[in-house]
C-alpha cells in the first residue's frame, strides 16, 4: 500500500472502469460492431426442416470457415416449450 | 392526434430512480405543451402518485382498467397544475401476475389516440412487471447510477430488452446521482465511462442533488420550478426527446462550480441555491 493516503482514492474510478469492462457483455463495443462478428440466423419456425437446415447451416460455415469435416460438427438440439437450444461441439482433430 | 410516442423508463436494479426520473421528464414533455400520460407499471409498489403529489386524487387505478371495471381514460388522474400532464396510477392490493402483456399493449393502443407521450415507469427487476412494462414501448430508457451493482444491472436489461426487439436506435441512457466533484476527482466513473461500457446513446446526466429530495417531498416536479438548476436538466431531456439538439454535457454545466468544501459553504450561505 502507498505511503501517500490519497492514492487509493484517486484510483478507485480507474479501478470501477476495469472491473466494468469485466461485467459488461459489451466490453465497450455497441451493438453493431457486436453483430460485424457475429452470425446472423432468424428461426422463424421450429419445426424438424428449420432445425435441420440451421443444422447443416452450422455444419458449412465450419466447414467453410474453420476447415473442419461435416461429420467432426456435432450439432446437439434440446427443445423447451417454444425455445430451442442449439448446441455445436467442433472437433478438431 | 398522431399515436403517442411510447417510452419506457427502466434499469434492472431498483432505488436508481426511475419513478424520480419518469415523472420529471413527464412534467418537463408536459411543460413544453404536449400532453402526456405517466403509467405507474409497478404494481404492488406504487409510488409515482407520491412523487407527482397526486396520492390523495387516486380513484381508479390500472387494475380497475384490466378487469374491464372502467375505461382507460375514466381511470386517468390529472396533474393538479399541468392539466396536460395524466397519470394511470398503479394499484398497491394488486399484484404483477394480475396484468398481462397483453392487457399492457390495450391500454396502451389506447391512450395512444389521446397523447403526445406516453412514459411508463417500469417496476426493478426482469420479471413479469419489466415484460409489462416493455412489451408496447417503442423506444427505452434504461436508467443506472455510478455504481457497479447498478450498472451491471443495467448491462442485463440491456440484453434482455435485445431480446425483446430493442435496439441501440431505440435504447437510451440515464445516469442517476452523478457526483460531478467526484468524477473530476477521479474518484467515481464518469458518464462517459459508462456510456462506453453499455454502448448506448446517453439522454442525460442527473447529479446527485438535494433539489430532488426536496421535490419529492413535496410531490413537486421540478419541471415546475424555473429557478432551480436541475429544472434545466429535465428540460434538457425532454427537449432530446422531443427532436431538440441538445448536446449531454450541457447537463452539467450549472454543476461544475464547486459546490462543496469552504467555498461552497460560503456560497450556501450568501448566495443561495
Amino acid at each position: 500500500m502507498s505511503m501517500w493516503p490519497f492514492a487509493k482514492k484517486n484510483n478507485s474510478r480507474d479501478v470501477a472502469v476495469k472491473r466494468l469492462q469485466t461485467l459488461v457483455r459489451t466490453n465497450g463495443e455497441s451493438q453493431a460492431q457486436r453483430n460485424e462478428h457475429t452470425t446472423s440466423f432468424r428461426l422463424e419456425k421450429t419445426n424438424d426442416d428449420e432445425i435441420n437446415s440451421i443444422v447443416n447451416y452450422i455444419k458449412d460455415y465450419a466447414f467453410r470457415n474453420l476447415s473442419v469435416e461435416r461429420d467432426n460438427v456435432k450439432v446437439h438440439i434440446s427443445r423447451d416449450g417454444e425455445g430451442v437450444t442449439i448446441v455445436a461441439n467442433i472437433i478438431y482433430k | 392526434m398522431e399515436q403517442a410516442k411510447v417510452y419506457v423508463i427502466t434499469s434492472g436494479k431498483g432505488g436508481v430512480g426511475k419513478t424520480t426520473i419518469s415523472a420529471n421528464i413527464g412534467s418537463a414533455l408536459a411543460m413544453r405543451g404536449y400532453n402526456v400520460c405517466l403509467i405507474d407499471a409497478d404494481i404492488g409498489l406504487k409510488n409515482l402518485d407520491l412523487v407527482l403529489g397526486l396520492e390523495n386524487r387516486i380513484v381508479y387505478t390500472i387494475l380497475d382498467v384490466v378487469k374491464g371495471q372502467r375505461s382507460v381514460t375514466e381511470a386517468l388522474v390529472k396533474h393538479k397544475i399541468m392539466k396536460n400532464l395524466n397519470l394511470l396510477a398503479s394499484s398497491q392490493i394488486a399484484n404483477k401476475d394480475m396484468i398481462s402483456p397483453e392487457d399492457m399493449v390495450r391500454i396502451i393502443n389506447e391512450l395512444s389516440k389521446h397523447f403526445h407521450y406516453i412514459l411508463i415507469d417500469s417496476p426493478a427487476g426482469i420479471e413479469r412487471g419489466f415484460k409489462n412494462a416493455v412489451v408496447a414501448a417503442q423506444h427505452a430508457i434504461i436508467v443506472t447510477t455510478p455504481d457497479l451493482t447498478a450498472i451491471s444491472d443495467a448491462d442485463r436489461v440491456i440484453g434482455l430488452l435485445e431480446n425483446n426487439g430493442y435496439t441501440d436506435k431505440n435504447m437510451s441512457l440515464i445516469v442517476n446521482r452523478i457526483k460531478p466533484k467526484m468524477v473530476q476527482k477521479n474518484e467515481m466513473v464518469s458518464p462517459e465511462d459508462i456510456q462506453s461500457a453499455l454502448a448506448i446513446n446517453l439522454m442525460g446526466i442527473v447529479p446527485d442533488s438535494e433539489e430532488i429530495i426536496i421535490s419529492t417531498n413535496q410531490g413537486k416536479p421540478l419541471a415546475l420550478e424555473d429557478d432551480k438548476k436541475m429544472s434545466t436538466i429535465f428540460n434538457n431531456i425532454a427537449a432530446r426527446i422531443s427532436g431538440d439538439m441538445i448536446p449531454v454535457g450541457e447537463d452539467l454545466k450549472n454543476f461544475k462550480e464547486n459546490s462543496e468544501g469552504i467555498s461552497g459553504f460560503f456560497k450556501r450561505v450568501f448566495g443561495g441555491r
